[in-house]
């Protein structure tokens, strides 16, 4: 009995910390950054941008509150980045596995270095609407508006 | 409205098109309608010009808030209007939501925003509007311009222009490049190199992204904006000196000295509260310290460091962080704060002051400083000089007061009011959308009084003061 209850405890405890780590804010790395100092961290974030340097490469991503640049060294397997996050398109939400160090030799920024990168998510193309109503009012508005500078415009030349 | 318009239009950003035909279509007829209703041909007086330039500053940002916030990326009216003054007063506090998914045309438009009001609204419409005349003397010195370059002030606006027209050229080409050195796509490269050079040459600190200038990871994208930084914050007397080929004014005038003298003392003190307080590297503090002294001397707010890692800095190095941007960059250039060549006139006056006092009292003693020319103080000058720096130090204290009355801590409440006031845009977290709306409303009315220099602020409230008396 006290077996079973020593794996599950085990089980739970294990459960809980992939939990926390799957949870894990970018915002709460970047405030308290000497907890995290040298920690091995896992968590999912949107692609913004891949910036490739010759060594590797930069993965700027996001959480929506925050975002992070992670350092991906070029032995690292990178997934296929389909969709980096805009204004247009929703980005490729990545499973980030990594270790965070304040100060890195080699970096003049606190870094996250990459070990292993996986797809979870793929991005998407947002369908842009346009509602009828503001179309009705931007036309509306752009006639009258139109309208009082050829009045203003006439006014001036009969003024001359 | 058009420029960005031109952008959605271009970029294929539907939403956004719309967002700036409302928004442009709307600020025109009324506009329009108030032209109609209320004719003015004739010069205007001093008191009026003043009144001019203060509501044509809250009005640039009420209609200014319009297509930011129809964009959706601000939970109020008010936060937009937060956003829009923060841009024309160059300041680079920011409530906006999800930055990194707004549209290249929202983001010109800030951008933008803070490049016209860097070189001033006022100055916009002196260069391209109106004859030279009484009124336009007016104008030009309620917007907080207290020098003119040349004997016109047409001539002076559109100088000031043709100055930023070449250091934006120059400037957006050498961002594009490194860039694309960096990684971005050359359209991206292209755009974030307008936008960046806007924000750094203007001071004003807004960047197309979260990140602020640690999105590139870039050397040379930081190297490139702390230049910027500075031509951004020298007088534009000086641009017109180098221009004319006077390199020797550089070094003699009051301001470059005393920038000189100023940086270089914070800097050293600087140094040593975070090196003593901090775990990281010589080079990398040097790196991330000049950039944040430079930005917040210059009034920019650029930040190399991630969100909220300016709060683990010591409290005295966050003290010498508000003292540079309490200072400010020069007179008659896009920054704001106390400005250099008072802090220059103080100390000779202080200086003048102590020598009348130990010497005999027959003897006259003429204190001199070099701007342009040779030139001597006198008491109406320092008194001019006190006034408006008494008015800062009211400010900045005002607005940490509050602050502290919202429930935070006086340090970091000084430091957002001292960036609010002096137009700086560096934060420790307390902006955000979630701050108490007496803040927003107080870094508002900081922002605008600050960039003014209040001289026509006050003209204005205490216009409306007679009219109520009466």
């Amino acid at each position: 009995m006290k077996k079973v209850l020593f794996l599950i405890s085990g089980i739970l405890l294990v459960l809980s910390f992939e939990i926390f780590a799957q949870d894990l804010q970018i915002e709460d790395i970047l405030s308290n950054p000497k907890k995290y100092d040298k920690q091995e961290i896992v968590f999912n974030a949107e692609v913004l941008d891949v910036l490739p340097r010759s060594k590797g490469s930069w993965f700027n991503v996001s959480q929506g509150k925050a975002a992070i640049g992670v350092w991906v060294p070029s032995d690292v397997d990178l997934p296929k980045i389909s969709r980096k996050g805009s204004y247009k398109q929703q980005g490729d939400i990545l499973d980030i596995k990594g270790v965070y160090f304040l100060n890195h030799e080699g970096f003049s920024e606190p870094i996250i270095l990459a070990q292993t990168l996986s797809l979870i998510k793929p991005g998407f193309y947002k369908k842009e609407t346009v509602s009828e109503n503001k179309k009705t009012a931007g036309e509306i508005l752009f006639v009258t508006f139109f309208i009082l500078l050829i009045y203003k415009i006439g006014k001036r030349r009969h003024g001359k | 409205m058009f420029i960005p318009l031109g952008v959605a239009f271009l970029m294929k950003e539907f939403n956004p098109f719309w967002d700036f035909l409302i928004s442009l279509s709307f600020t025109g007829v009324v506009g329009f309608i108030l032209i109609i209703l209320f004719p003015f041909e004739k010069d205007m007086s001093s008191t009026q010009a003043f009144i001019a330039v203060s509501l044509s500053w809250v009005l640039a940002s009420l209609f200014g808030a319009i297509p930011l916030w129809l964009s959706g990326h601000f939970l109020s009216f008010l936060d937009a209007v937060f956003e829009a003054m923060s841009g024309f007063a160059t300041t680079g506090l920011s409530l906006m939501q999800d930055i990194d998914h707004a549209s290249f045309s929202v983001h010109v438009w800030r951008h933008l925003m803070m490049f016209l009001g860097g070189q001033g609204i006022v100055i916009i419409a002196l260069s391209f509007l109106i004859k030279a005349s009484g009124t336009a003397l007016g104008l030009y010195i309620g917007e907080a311009r207290d020098e003119k370059i040349l004997p016109n002030i047409i001539d002076t606006a559109r100088f000031i222009w043709a100055v930023s027209f070449v250091y934006l050229i120059v400037g957006v080409c050498a961002l594009t490049v490194f860039n694309l050195n960096a990684g971005l796509g050359l359209v991206k490269s292209l755009l974030h190199g307008f936008m960046l050079f806007m924000a750094a040459f203007d001071t004003g600190g807004f960047t197309p992204q979260s990140m602020s200038i640690l999105y590139y990871h870039s050397f040379a994208i930081e190297i490139t904006t702390v230049v910027l930084m500075i031509l951004g914050s020298l007088n534009f007397n000086l641009h017109y000196c180098l221009w004319m080929r006077r390199k020797k004014e550089l070094f003699k005038n009051i301001e470059t000295r005393i920038f000189f003298i100023s940086f270089t003392i914070l800097f050293s003190l600087l140094n040593v509260f975070v090196l003593l307080a901090s775990r990281v590297g010589v080079f990398r503090f040097v790196r991330e310290g000049f950039y944040q002294l430079i930005s917040a001397h210059s009034g920019c707010g650029f930040t190399n460091l991630y969100s909220g890692a300016l709060n683990s800095w010591s409290d005295g190095a966050l003290l010498m962080l508000i003292l540079a941007m309490a200072f400010g960059g020069g007179v008659c250039s896009t920054t704001g704060g106390i400005k250099l060549m008072r802090l220059g006139l103080m100390f000779k006056g202080a200086v003048l002051e102590i020598k009348e006092k130990i010497f005999p009292q027959k003897a006259v003693f003429v204190e001199k400083y070099h701007h342009i020319s040779s030139l001597s103080i006198d008491d109406k000058k320092i008194r001019g000089v006190f006034f408006i720096f008494l008015m800062y130090l009211v400010s900045y204290l005002a607005g940490a007061i509050i602050g502290v009355f919202c429930g935070y801590n006086f340090l970091p409440a000084l430091f957002e009011s001292t960036s609010a006031a002096a137009n700086v845009g560096l934060s420790l977290g307390i902006t955000s959308s979630s701050m108490p709306m007496l803040l927003k409303i107080t870094y508002i009315i900081q922002m605008w009084t600050g960039r003014l220099e209040f001289v026509a602020v006050i003209v204005s409230f205490g216009f409306v003061f007679t009219l109520f008396k009466k």
